[in-house]
């Protein structure tokens, strides 16, 4: 009895290891949530109030700027808020007159190009946190680098909890973000 | 329950037993999904802590790196040194990392343990936030860098302890979960082997019970069946019964002994009838009135009939294991043992096939005997069984048959030669006594008186009845000996079709009868035949559809292509036709079938030399008749083929050369006559005519050939030759440059117009009717002598 239950345990065992190996897991998710994502496009909105501020050459467009309200919008997608985010960051690159920002080395870059392999672009909130992070910084060294050591960077850092918050809030941020920066490069002409 | 499966049949059985095998079937595989269902959740959940094990793992040593050296800590303290905005930002950066990384940990699922040291983590980094806050304040407000560096003390240690917690609970994590596995795959093992153990003996109980049902309820009845089998006795057949148990067997065993039962009825019948055969075959075998002998392959007797002992007069006990040689005569044996022993060569010559040979008797008497043999096999044995009969009588007879027919073959032989030779005698000098009576009557130098002139007519007319009789008679003994010629040609049969009717129609016209021939006028194929065969046919049967015709009756000539290589010439009449029960004997020689008292004349034997003249030419001649309403007689003769048509120019080239023949100074005449009286006849007419030499010719062959070697004035020619007729001859000689001009006279029977008329279109210059008129030919010669 104790043979067979022996050959048994190893049968099953063996079959347990040979069955890990048949079916792949996904890559685990970071766990980012909607949350985190509106309180980073909360403070490159806040820099960007405070970039056309600080910026004679705006002055002109200064009152339609701080006039412009979120808009509401409704079933929106990770994917479509990392589509708003892309096309910000082009119009972000328009604005610099760059082409294009060096990749960054640190964990934010790596891991969403990490994300982006192993969840076969599967977009989830987490990846849309990590490009949203990384233009932040980038927005914020390219403000420190035009209006100087003038103004406090920190704030535009504020580590905020929200909750409850959706998608689709979070692409109304977004969409703020960009029409935002659509007057400025128009006050760049 | 039980009774019931006792009394189950073994179809019934059968589907359950397959009913069975399927649900084990199913249930096994059942089991074996769940089973393997359960090793491949197992093996997936095991991956995922092993995945989580190591992502924890990782993510602790990033944590600890980013906020250590090269981190965070780096960070602030680089900014405050060097009060520069870019350090400020990368702290930032850092911090937003370390949210990323806290959240990522959280994510993979932690312990309270973990959680507290999470906290604690958080909490130094908190302070590091603030301090970098509060650090950039106080830059911007201008303080110097070591009072700022006093204002932004951390405490971090308590943030490292927590990193050994995190990573003893890794370790903790790793052990419990090997354990919580460990566990879970000794719960499959246990469940496969409860499962195959019950599996088991479920399959052991099956087993049992199948068992248990085949031999009591299958194999013991066949068993049962089978020595039943083997106990019956052939001699006790129809008394053997296989037993038939319901309360023992199944239904279809029962049915089996059942049909059994009925089999060996069917089989007793069976040997019973065949005992009958037997019996019966044995029964005829030895009381039929032939001899059987049936011998082995090397020749010994083994079967000896009631027949056999009657004809040899041994018994068969006697004979029975003897030689066969010892039925034969002495000399006849080595010759029979050759036969048996390679009976596989003589086979053709003596199998199956009706032999006469010599027996002996018991008693040495020697008899002839027929033999008929035929092999078979029996039990792998070749053996042969001889039909004999003893034909001592038959023979004899056959030698007095035989005897006879030599006798009857050489009396009619010599009849026919008697008949021959006296015809031949009696018609050579009445051609004579008709020719010189001729001369009599003719003689302008010696006139006769008037009554020597009728007494010469009554002597000229009987003598040409008399020569026509004699002329038939002839005839049939040539046929009858052989010596009866036929010559064939190819020709046109409506040409002698013609010449027939012509010649019989003033007969016809006596007669009152009316004569038509369909084919008038009309070309035919041609046949091949004898032409004056086929005319002499002809006038024969209409010869006699005038004779025995009605009054004012008709006759009527016709002809029809049969096939593609005969033709068929019919005569039918009105006449007052043959009875049925004589028409077996119309073509016998002399039988005139009831008419030799009656007015009308004949010999008997014109019909009988028809049809020896048509069997000779080929052909073949039927009639038809009915009492009152006249006969149709059928005359059938082969069509020329393409090779038998004759070229007449190439016949005039090739004809053979003669010797000079003429004397010099002299005319000539050449009289071509097969009749070697009317040949002689003729000679005694020319030698009136001074200087004139007569050369003659049987047949137009020679007479050609002559012709065209001599110098010939005159050519008298008969029509109706052997071979080449005078016509075709006639043709010849216009052919030919050194004959055309010679004139030719025709000297014929054919004395009908119809027939002068046809003589005179082919081109005679004269055409004169026999029997001649001397004065006639003379005058004819004389007009046209060159």
């Amino acid at each position: 009895m104790h043979l067979l239950k022996t050959v048994v345990f190893a049968g099953v065992l063996t079959a347990t290891l040979l069955g890990v190996g048949l079916k792949p897991l996904n890559a685990r998710d970071l766990g980012l949530t909607p949350n985190q994502v509106y309180n980073i496009w909360t403070n490159i909105n806040k820099a960007l109030l405070v970039f056309a501020k600080q910026q004679s050459r705006f002055a002109t467009f200064q009152p339609q700027f701080n006039s412009l309200k979120v808009s509401k919008f409704s079933n929106k997608k990770p994917i479509d808020v990392l589509a708003r985010v892309e096309e910000f960051s082009k119009k972000f690159h328009a604005f610099t007159g760059r082409k294009d920002f060096l990749p960054g080395e640190g964990l934010l870059t790596k891991e969403v190009v990490f994300q982006h392999r192993e969840n076969n672009a599967v977009v989830t909130p987490s990846v849309v946190y990590l490009s949203s992070a990384n233009l932040l910084v980038k927005f914020v060294s390219e403000i420190e680098k035009q209006i100087g050591p003038n103004d406090l960077i920190s704030p535009f850092f504020a580590n905020r909890e929200f909750s409850a918050k959706e998608p689709s809030d979070v692409f109304g941020l977004v969409d703020l973000a960009d029409r935002r920066m659509d007057l400025l490069i128009k006050g760049l002409r | 329950m039980f009774e019931r499966f006792k009394s189950l049949t073994i179809a019934t059985f059968g589907k359950i037993s397959t009913a069975t095998l399927i649900l084990i079937t199913l249930v096994s595989i059942s089991f074996g999904l769940f089973w393997v269902d359960g090793v491949q959740k197992l093996g997936v959940e095991w991956r995922a802590y092993e995945e989580n094990v190591e992502r924890k793992a990782s993510l602790l040593v990033l944590l600890r790196s980013t906020i250590g050296y090269g981190g965070l800590i780096h960070n602030v303290k680089n900014y405050i040194l060097r009060k520069d905005n870019a350090m400020l930002i990368k702290g930032h950066e850092t911090l937003l990392e370390l949210d990323v990384i806290l959240k990522a940990y959280r994510h993979t699922g932690i312990s309270q343990n973990e959680e507290i040291s999470l906290l604690v983590i958080e909490t130094v980094i908190s302070q590091y936030r603030n301090a970098l806050i509060h650090a950039e304040k106080l830059i911007h407000q201008g303080l110097p860098i070591a009072e700022i560096d006093q204002a932004i003390k951390v405490d971090d240690g308590a943030a490292f302890r927590a990193f050994a917690e995190l990573e003893n609970g890794v370790v903790e994590f790793r052990h419990a979960n090997l354990s919580d596995l460990g566990e879970r795959v000794a719960g499959v093992s246990k469940l496969i082997i409860y499962s195959t153990v019950i599996f088991g003996l479920m399959m052991i109980i099956l087993s049992v019970l199948y068992g248990w049902f085949i031999r009591t309820r299958i194999v013991s009845p066949i068993t049962k069946l089978v020595r039943a089998f083997d106990n019956i006795d052939p001699n006790t057949m129809s008394k053997a019964r296989l037993p038939v148990e319901d309360d023992v067997q199944p239904e279809e065993l029962s049915h089996l002994a059942n049909s059994g039962n009925r089999f060996l009825k069917t089989v007793d019948v069976l040997l019973k009838e065949r005992q009958r055969m037997e019996e019966q075959v044995s029964a005829i075998v030895q009381n039929t009135g032939e001899g059987i002998v049936t011998i082995d392959a090397k020749g010994r007797i083994e079967l000896f009939n009631l027949g056999a002992e009657s004809i040899f007069g041994y018994k068969a006990e006697e004979i029975i294991g003897e030689n066969v040689a010892i039925l034969l005569p002495e000399g006849e044996r080595i010759e029979h043992d050759q036969f048996v022993q390679q009976s596989e060569i003589y086979a053709p010559r003596i199998i199956n096939r009706a032999r006469d040979l010599e027996g002996q008797r018991k008693n040495g008497e020697l008899f002839p005997l027929e033999l008929n043999v035929a092999p078979m096999v029996f039990e792998d044995e070749r053996k042969f069984v001889g039909i004999l009969r003893d034909v001592s009588e038959r023979k004899e007879q056959e030698i007095n048959l035989i005897a006879a027919r030599d006798e009857a073959e050489a009396a009619n032989l010599a009849k026919s030669n008697f008949l021959s030779s006296m015809s031949h005698e009696l018609r050579t000098p009445m051609n004579a006594i008709l020719g010189f009576g001729q001369l009599l009557e003719n003689n302008p130098g010696e006139q006769l008186s008037p009554r020597q002139l009728d007494y010469m007519g009554h002597i000229l007319k009987s003598g040409d009845h008399l020569l026509d009789l004699i002329n038939q008679v002839l005839e049939l003994s040539k046929i009858e000996t052989g010596n009866f010629s036929v010559s064939f040609e190819a020709f046109d049969v409506s040409d002698v079709m013609e010449e027939a009717v012509a010649m019989i129609m003033r007969s016809a016209v006596e007669n009152g009868i009316y004569v038509g021939n369909l084919k008038d006028s009309q070309q035919l194929p041609l046949v091949w035949a004898d032409r004056s065969r086929v005319r002499q046919v002809l006038l024969n049967l209409l010869s006699n559809a005038i004779k025995y015709n009605q009054k004012d009756g008709r006759v009527i000539l016709d002809a029809a292509i049969i096939g593609s290589d005969q033709i068929q010439i019919s005569v039918s009449d009105t006449g007052h036709g043959i009875p049925k029960e004589k028409h077996d004997q119309l073509f016998e020689p002399f039988n005139r079938l009831g008419r030799e008292a009656g007015e009308i004349e004949g010999s008997g034997i014109g019909l009988t030399i028809t049809k020896e003249i048509v069997d000779l030419l080929g052909g073949i001649i039927e009639f038809e008749s009915k009492v009152e309403i006249g006969s149709v007689f059928k005359v059938t003769l082969p069509l020329a083929q393409p090779h038998q048509i004759i070229d007449i120019e190439q016949i005039a080239n090739e004809a053979l050369p003669t010797k000079k023949l003429v004397t010099e100074g002299n005319k000539a005449v050449l009289y071509i006559e097969d009749n070697p009286a009317n040949l002689s006849l003729m000679h005694e007419v020319v030698k009136l005519i001074p200087n004139m030499d007569m050369l003659s010719a049987h047949n137009a062959e020679i007479g050609l050939a002559v012709a065209r070697d001599n110098n010939i004035d005159v050519i008298l020619m008969d029509i109706n030759l052997p071979g080449m007729s005078g016509i075709e001859a006639l043709k010849v000689l216009r052919a030919h440059s050194d004959t055309r001009s010679i004139p030719v006279i025709a000297i014929t029977a054919a004395a009908m117009p119809k027939e002068i008329e046809l003589g005179k279109k082919a081109g005679f210059e004269e055409y004169i009717v026999k029997p001649i008129r001397i004065p006639e030919v003379l005058a004819a010669i004389e007009k046209h002598m060159k």
